[in-house]
């Protein structure tokens, strides 16, 4: 609670704008929003909305209608919800933080799911209202809804128009915190990122590859299931869908069939008077839109409870265990999650033998995870450790187990500002630590001695 | 025949373990409670014909529908890691939390409107069979609010030092929950006040690590070890189960609307004031939407990968230090998340001189890092690399490619 209230020792959250005043805030806010594509097409339909709100509200309570006072009504919650879907969307293309340090991404398929079960709900609100009319039949008044209805109908068709294109923007992989290691491998890999069909064409003619090694053990694989890899390549070119959008789209396409439903009535309650007509084309309108809508809840709902495919972990895991066999390496643990549109986040601890060379496995393991599953490198965290019985002398100073995950927490925590209780013992280790490592100008002979001498220390 | 026996020993076995759980126990006596109570009110609906029983029938549906959600979560709940969920199920606990939060807030919107419209129109209400049934949900739903009144408060407050110190002295086991929670106040204001994180959490390290009971009175006694039966909560977030806080919530609007139908009822019979019904309605209404807000704000955060700023400034400041480890050059990257209430997950990029041993240097950033104590080991992953000066290390690899070098294995 404390925390919510913004106490300023902790507030490392940089609010955006500050200093500034209110005008050059919002005028900040407002080139943002007409920057990107989805907050701007939001934006043009809330203030439509708004507009026809205030209208309706006024010639109701002119008319004194209530009809039309119910009317202006649920056309402030679809400006409520409107307004929400804005915010979440400017909300996402907010830089990191120290608090949100994957960024403000993950709002949009959180307000997708909230969309979702506002539907569900006025879903089962019109299946309410339908079958009390079913059972306890209420005639119906239809002063002035045939106009009202077709202006609403005439807005969301517009809405539908709007929002017919619900892609999620491509964000180019700049991040404000670089890794100054791999930016060069990022330099020569971007030719290799967005060309996945390429990459059965090109043989040889890449000089620059950091990857010849793994192309060519990659496309081993890949000659022998060429169908399944093109069907693969074919799923990854597919665009992926932005969440907020779909929560709104299916408000409008709710709001379209309802207007669409209340033309019908009216239509048959003039000329026929079957008054049934309302209460029937109502549930069916409620089951559809409740049907229509679950897709959306399922899928973020599974997003946000890191839900993922198994058969794309046990492919990963394949991959890294097939390039890992070389150097006698094994998966020790492996977790992954998905930030919002297909980006995904893996976590992974190896075991590994001393002598190994951890660069070569940590760049191999990257490249190909981007290669192949388009994950950005900036996305995978490698721990390499390994079982070291000759270090196990050592370890007691540091009170911690060898093997696994350096558990104990107790006695690593001894483990103060000075690292040490002795100074020799401090002298031991930086010894060791700085110890000088093999290079190339040793022969083979030099490499294997130095190789024993390791093991005794 | 086998398939069908298949499903029965499946049913058994899912029932077993709804039983087995304290949290869903509870809710699932009150689903079916619930669903007693709505066939019931559907079948007298339906008889008498009364609209307004009606809606409250409907309104029974929407409670079944979210107890339905709250259990199936609960029930989940309890499952080890997945190759489908790597981190297990922790968050469905805030999805159903947020779900029925959302739930509500519409209702709240819902009732609004017609309220508005009721003040416009007059609708006569059949008193007396309104007045029984809505007494009955109020009793039913009474006890609900009885039920889920602990809200899955089984957890333990991380406490700094000084207070447990006293307490190891005095040690007394039987404290009250409300002297409990002042001190934790006090302990935050103590904490913001003195930006002396480090110290506190240093000082933690000291005190020892005992078995801790599982009864919620042994409060700031004693820190837990990090096992599942009693995990700590991180600084900054609630210490109750999300899950049963959002079904509570929906459990005392319920008994809020049966108290305003009952209020209704009696004033209209004896003053005839129409005009009070709609009017209870939007109070309790506006009462609902601003009790349950936090609720949504707070499960929206996590889901957004939230960290409190408190333990943002600790991981702040172990990484400050983790630059002074010997050897490492920098610390390129560093993400920290909240996965639940309990658990803090983070990954670190480190860049280490060339003539280091990479897995000392790695034990020692771990160690630093781990000095916010929030981290169980698992949890955090180090990776450490070798500062590269020019394009060497993908010229090696180059060379041994083309030329079928397999020397440095």
């Amino acid at each position: 609670m404390l925390d919510d209230l913004g106490f300023k020792s902790y507030e490392t959250r940089p609010r955006q704008y500050k200093n500034l005043t209110l005008q050059t805030q919002i005028s900040k806010i407002f080139s943002t929003i007409m920057k990107h594509s989805d907050t701007r097409r939001i934006f043009l339909f809330f203030l439509i909305n708004l507009s026809f709100m205030f209208v309706e509200f006024l010639y109701s309570i002119l008319s004194d209608s209530l009809t039309l006072l119910s009317d202006s009504f649920h056309m402030l919650f679809d400006c409520i919800s409107l307004f929400a879907g804005l915010f979440a969307s400017y909300v996402s293309k907010l830089p990191r933080n120290s608090n949100y340090t994957y960024g403000y991404s993950r709002i949009e398929p959180l307000s997708g799911f909230a969309n979702s079960i506002f539907l569900v709900c006025v879903g089962l609100l019109i299946l309410r209202e339908s079958i009390e009319r079913l059972i306890i039949s209420v005639t119906v008044k239809t002063e002035r809804l045939f106009v009202v209805s077709i202006i609403g109908l005439v807005i969301n068709l517009i809405g539908m128009y709007l929002f017919r294109d619900r892609t999620a923007e491509t964000k180019k992989s700049s991040k404000t915190k670089k890794n100054p290691n791999e930016s060069n491998n990022d330099v020569e890999s971007g030719k290799f990122s967005g060309d996945n069909g390429d990459q059965f064409n090109k043989r040889s003619g890449d000089n620059d590859s950091t990857s010849i090694g793994i192309k060519n053990y990659v496309n081993f694989d890949r000659h022998m299931i060429q169908n399944k890899e093109i069907e693969k390549v074919k799923e990854k070119n597919k665009k992926v869908v932005n969440d907020n959008l779909e929560g709104i789209w299916f408000h409008v396409l709710s709001d379209t069939l309802g207007s669409v439903v209340v033309i019908i009535s009216t239509i048959f309650i003039d000329n026929l008077q079957w008054y049934w007509v309302d209460s029937f084309c109502s549930l069916i309108l409620s089951l559809v839109i409740i049907v229509s809508v679950l897709p959306l809840l399922i899928r973020t709902f599974r997003l946000l409870a890191h839900k993922q495919d198994p058969a794309l972990n046990a492919n990963i895991q394949n991959t890294i265990n097939k390039l890992i066999l070389k150097y006698h390496c094994s998966i020790v643990d492996y977790k992954s999650w998905v930030i919002a549109n297909n980006e995904m986040v893996i976590t992974i601890h190896l075991s590994a033998q001393k002598n190994s060379k951890k660069e070569q496995i940590i760049q191999l393991i990257k490249q190909s995870l981007q290669n192949e599953y388009q994950v950005k490198k900036e996305n995978i965290t490698i721990q390499i450790q390994y079982f070291d019985s000759h270090l196990q002398n050592l370890s007691n100073n540091f009170n911690s187990t060898t093997y696994e995950y350096d558990s104990n927490v107790n006695s690593n925590n001894k483990i103060n500002n000075n690292y040490f209780n002795n100074k020799n013992q401090q002298n031991q280790i930086n010894s060791l630590i700085f110890r000088k490592l093999p290079q190339k100008q040793f022969t083979s002979i030099g490499v294997s001695v130095n190789n024993h001498l390791e093991n005794w220390i | 025949m086998f398939s069908q026996k298949g499903q029965i020993t499946k049913t058994r076995f899912m029932f077993k373990r709804l039983i087995s759980d304290k949290d869903s126990v509870r809710i699932f006596i009150f689903l079916i409670l619930n669903i007693i109570f709505m066939f019931v009110e559907f079948l007298y609906a339906y008889l008498s014909n009364s609209l307004s029983l009606l809606s409250d029938a409907f309104h029974m549906l929407f409670d079944c529908v979210s107890l339905f959600m709250g259990l199936i979560a609960s029930y989940y709940l309890k499952f080890p890691p997945n190759e489908q969920f790597t981190y297990g199920y922790n968050r469905v606990e805030f999805l159903s939390g947020f779900g029925n939060s959302i739930f509500l807030i519409c209702v709240s919107f819902i009732v609004v409107t017609e309220a508005i419209e009721r003040f416009v129109t007059v609708h006569t209400i059949d008193t007396e069979n309104l007045l029984l049934v809505s007494v009955l949900g109020l009793l039913i739903n009474v006890v609900g609010i009885f039920l889920f009144d602990d809200r899955g408060n089984d957890k333990q407050q991380a406490v700094p030092s000084s207070q447990s110190q006293n307490q190891n002295q005095n040690q007394t086991k039987f404290k009250s929950q409300d002297q409990s929670q002042k001190q934790n106040q006090k302990q935050d204001q103590s904490l913001i006040k003195n930006h002396k994180t480090l110290e506190l959490k240093a000082n933690l390290e000291k005190s020892q690590k005992k078995p801790s009971n599982k009864s919620n009175n042994v409060f700031s006694n004693q820190i837990a070890t990090k096992s599942q039966n009693n995990p700590i909560v991180l600084p900054g977030m609630n210490g109750t189960n999300e899950n049963i806080e959002g079904i509570w919530f929906h459990v005392l609007s319920d008994a809020l609307g049966s108290v305003a139908v009952v209020i209704s009822t009696i004033l209209v019979k004896k003053y005839g004031w129409y005009w009070i019904d709609p009017l209870c309605s939007i109070v309790i209404s506006c009462f609902i939407f601003i009790s349950v807000y936090p609720l949504s704000i707070r499960t929206s955060k996590v889901m957004k990968q939230y960290v409190p700023p408190s333990l943002s400034h600790g991981f702040n400041k172990a990484i400050a230090d983790a630059k002074n480890v010997p050897g490492v050059i920098d610390i390129s990257d560093s993400n920290i998340w909240v996965l639940s209430n309990t658990v803090l997950i983070g990954t670190v990029v480190c860049i280490v001189d060339e003539e280091c041993d990479l897995q000392l240097t790695r034990k020692m950033v771990r160690s630093t890092i781990e000095k916010t104590h929030y981290f169980e080991p698992k949890n955090l992953t180090v990776q450490i690399q070798r500062q590269s000066k020019s394009l060497s290390l993908i010229n090696d690899l180059n060379q041994r490619t083309e030329f079928g070098n397999d020397k440095e294995k």
